[in-house]
């Protein structure tokens, strides 16, 4: 589909992967109704249910924030219309085809950037068939959805059609909000040459002997200069287009649903604290604090680590697209002031894009990093379990297991950014003389 | 997450009918239930007071007879509550011929426990009743509802997602939830809720004394802060209706007979972990400074393996010049 120039047998051993994560999809779908209807522990999400009723709600005519819970925006519950005309799991079939449309857009993004078959492959099933991702969208789980749309968005940017990619990012933040911490990256990363004018832009390719380098030995810029550089045409363009359709979206189900809308599926997402136990290591700070409020100063403290580590990200990383957005959502999610499983596939869709330009060897520090992070967040299960189905006051041993969570998150990141092999997306700009010579 | 794996039938709502032996036959000719004791209060939570009695006629268009309460009302005041259900229960003629037949069933007990462990339990009601000898015609022409009301504390609450599904289950024939119906919020941010259920009395016509179990899903709220570790949540007795209406019902008439059900019933207590005001301070200031320096590494890291990058590249360069 995305790959005209791939030999026959590798479009075969793609197609068949595929298939084999549809049918595993299929049979989850079919089960998860199964154990619906026969068990009272349901595989489908509770949120499912929600989009399911405020889906009902829109096809009545009425608002679908009438569905209390509802906190997203319209276009999901209009998306989810057919859940009332045809079968009530056709969100699942939905989110589970976004789930497979993101194993495409990862071939067809390293593929672009020259990254072999076999290791395509591997990066492809590392979101296939990543447990945690196969049961999200079979489960009813929008997050596939948001993951397709971000890597289209990538996608359309290594194709030059970065208007395009404007588009679909200003829809999406006003579909789930957190993209727009990719706002930064995606403005500084826009420049004449990959804008589209010009044809495709030249991108940097995986075997390339100098895809460590960025804009030559050491660029220092002013911070003048860096301002000055900042402003330019296309990155005017590009923000005025998604934030035109942004605001285009967000002012139209205003006008449908009003205040209610706004507070739901918007500021909710924006001033949610969450006293109740959650993997963030502010719960607890949270629940102490409940029936006084906060101060000013305190809010203020609690997002300057976010700020500065998402600042520091982008600066940094901004050319190496996907390493940036995974760095940038792993702080992120690990930073965030709620923190619940169905975040980490935020990160997960970005980790087979930048698997190939790791170093790490799986059986050894990759194992390491997913024994880690893994043990650390069963590590918090565990007082969790006995907390919350066991009534055993464990608050200060949870709350330590949360900051023993936001370290391994810190760590493995900080193993994955040290083994990454820095590649910009596209090729520099303006190359030093030194690197033209080498080409 | 795990779960705390009920088995189904802790869900469900069993209906076991069964002889009893030692059927009281004095029972027959009363016609309401006896005036419980009343129910002692405890520390926390509320103990809830005794439902008044009432008989009388609700139109077949109430299906909830709570839904209205707090649409006037903005908490839940038992006294209030009961005054409430007083006047919208009023007595007409419009359901005469069932107030008679109502009287032949009668509430002989109710026993009240929790099950489960930890923020999501069952409290179970066991009601049994007695059933005159000759209301096997109530089975005939009437169709009976029990209704059972539950005058929820702020510490729990019932959610209202998970009633419907087992409404849609047929556990119970309908359930709502009314008042402060927030899922999230801690209890100190909370208002009471009602809940009520409606369940069939059962349909065996042969036995005089049959059982009902209910089984109500609840979940419990963060408590307000507490040095002692555990807050105590008391649920008080409920308020028990009994409603029939004739089974050949025309619309514009179609009235419900309702009528009160006491009985002696114990409150049941809920231990719920909550956090230590004590520790705030430890706590804030070792979140802050775990994050920052959790950032600060982040941060670091970035700066150094970027610039790393670049002098690897600029000795790469050279290297390869001076080659």
């Amino acid at each position: 589909m995305f790959s005209p120039k791939m030999t026959p047998f590798v479009t075969f051993d793609l197609r068949r992967t595929i298939l084999i994560s549809a049918i595993l999809r299929l049979a989850l779908i079919v089960y998860g109704e199964w154990q619906d209807s026969h068990m009272v522990v349901r595989y489908t999400d509770i949120d499912y249910s929600v989009f399911s009723d405020a889906a009902d709600l829109v096809l009545k005519g009425n608002s679908p924030f009438e569905r209390s819970t509802y906190r997203y925006s319209p276009l999901l519950a209009f998306l989810l219309v057919p859940n009332s005309l045809i079968h009530r799991s056709w969100g699942k079939f939905l989110f589970s085809s976004a789930d497979l449309l993101v194993g495409f857009f990862v071939d067809a993004i390293l593929q672009l950037r020259g990254v072999p078959e076999n290791l395509r492959l591997r990066s492809v099933a590392a979101w296939l068939f990543n447990p945690f991702t196969f049961t999200i969208g079979t489960r009813g789980n929008c997050e596939p959805l948001v993951c397709a749309t971000i890597l289209w968005i990538i996608l359309c940017l290594m194709n030059g059609k970065a208007f395009q990619a404007a588009f679909w990012y200003g829809l999406i933040v006003h579909f789930r909000v957190y993209p727009i911490i990719y706002s930064l990256p995606l403005v500084l990363v826009i420049n004449k040459a990959n804008v589209g004018l010009s044809g495709k832009p030249a991108l940097q390719q995986w075997g390339s002997r100098l895809n460590k380098l960025t804009t030559g030995p050491v660029p220092k810029p002013s911070v003048w200069s860096l301002l000055r550089s900042c402003i330019t045409k296309e990155r005017i363009l590009f923000g005025l287009l998604s934030g035109s359709v942004f605001f285009f979206w967000t002012s139209l189900f205003f006008y449908l649903y009003g205040w209610e809308f706004l507070n739901e599926a918007l500021l909710y997402h924006l001033t949610r604290t969450d006293p109740r136990h959650n993997f963030s290591i502010y719960f607890y700070h949270i629940y102490l604090h409940h029936q006084h409020g906060f101060s000013v100063l305190e809010k203020l403290i609690s997002f300057l680590p976010q700020m500065m580590v998402q600042l520091a990200l982008v600066f940094q990383f901004f050319e190496d697209v996907p390493l940036c957005f995974f760095a940038q959502t792993v702080a992120f999610v690990a930073f965030n002031k709620v923190i619940t499983a169905q975040y980490f596939v935020w990160f997960f869709c970005m980790l087979p894009l930048i698997l190939p330009w790791s170093s790490m060897k799986l059986k050894r520090k990759g194992l390491l990093c997913v024994l880690v992070w893994m043990g650390s967040q069963v590590h918090w299960l565990t007082w969790a379990y006995l907390l919350e189905f066991k009534g055993q006051n464990v608050f200060l041993q949870l709350w330590i297991a949360s900051l023993v969570f936001l370290a391994s998150n810190t760590w493995v990141l900080l193993m994955v950014i040290k083994h990454h092999r820095y590649s910009p997306l596209f090729e520099p700009l303006t190359s030093s003389p030194d690197a033209r010579k080498l080409k | 997450m795990g779960t705390s794996c009920h088995p189904a039938a802790r869900v469900l709502v069993v209906i076991s009918i069964c002889c009893l032996c030692n059927f009281i036959s004095g029972s027959e000719g009363d016609p309401v239930d006896s005036c419980p004791e009343k129910v002692g209060t405890c520390t926390v939570g509320h103990t809830g007071s005794n439902t008044p009695n009432i008989v009388g006629c609700l139109p077949c268009s109430y299906n909830y007879l709570t839904a209205s309460y707090f649409d006037n009302h903005n908490s839940l005041l038992d006294s209030e509550f009961h005054d409430f259900l007083a006047e919208k229960i009023i007595s007409n003629d419009l359901c005469k011929s069932s107030v008679n037949n109502i009287y032949k069933i009668r509430l002989s007990d109710l026993n009240r426990y929790l099950i489960g462990e930890g923020s999501h339990r069952h409290l179970v009601s066991t009601m049994r009743f007695d059933r005159k000898l000759d209301a096997s015609k109530l089975q005939d022409d009437y169709f009976c509802e029990t209704i059972i009301i539950e005058r929820l504390p702020t510490g729990v609450f019932a959610d209202p997602f998970e009633l419907q599904h087992l409404v849609d289950q047929r556990v119970f024939l309908a359930a709502g939830v009314f008042g402060d119906t927030n899922l999230e919020l801690p209890s100190a941010l909370s208002n009471r809720s009602v809940v009520e259920i409606h369940m069939d009395v059962g349909s065996n016509i042969e036995l005089k004394s049959y059982e009902t179990v209910v089984q109500l899903p609840l979940h419990a709220r963060y408590p307000p802060l507490d040095a002692s570790g555990y807050a105590q949540v008391t649920i008080g007795k409920p308020d028990l209706f009994l409603r029939c209406r004739p089974k050949d019902l025309q619309k514009e008439t179609c009235s419900w007979a309702v009528r009160s059900l006491d009985s002696k019933a114990n409150n049941v207590t809920w231990q719920i972990p909550c956090g230590d005001e004590a520790l705030t301070h430890i706590v804030s200031n070792v979140t802050f400074l775990s994050a920052l320096t959790c950032s600060l590494l982040i941060v670091l890291s970035a700066v150094y393996l970027k610039t790393n990058i670049s002098h690897v590249i600029v000795k790469d360069l050279n290297d390869r010049r001076d080659q």
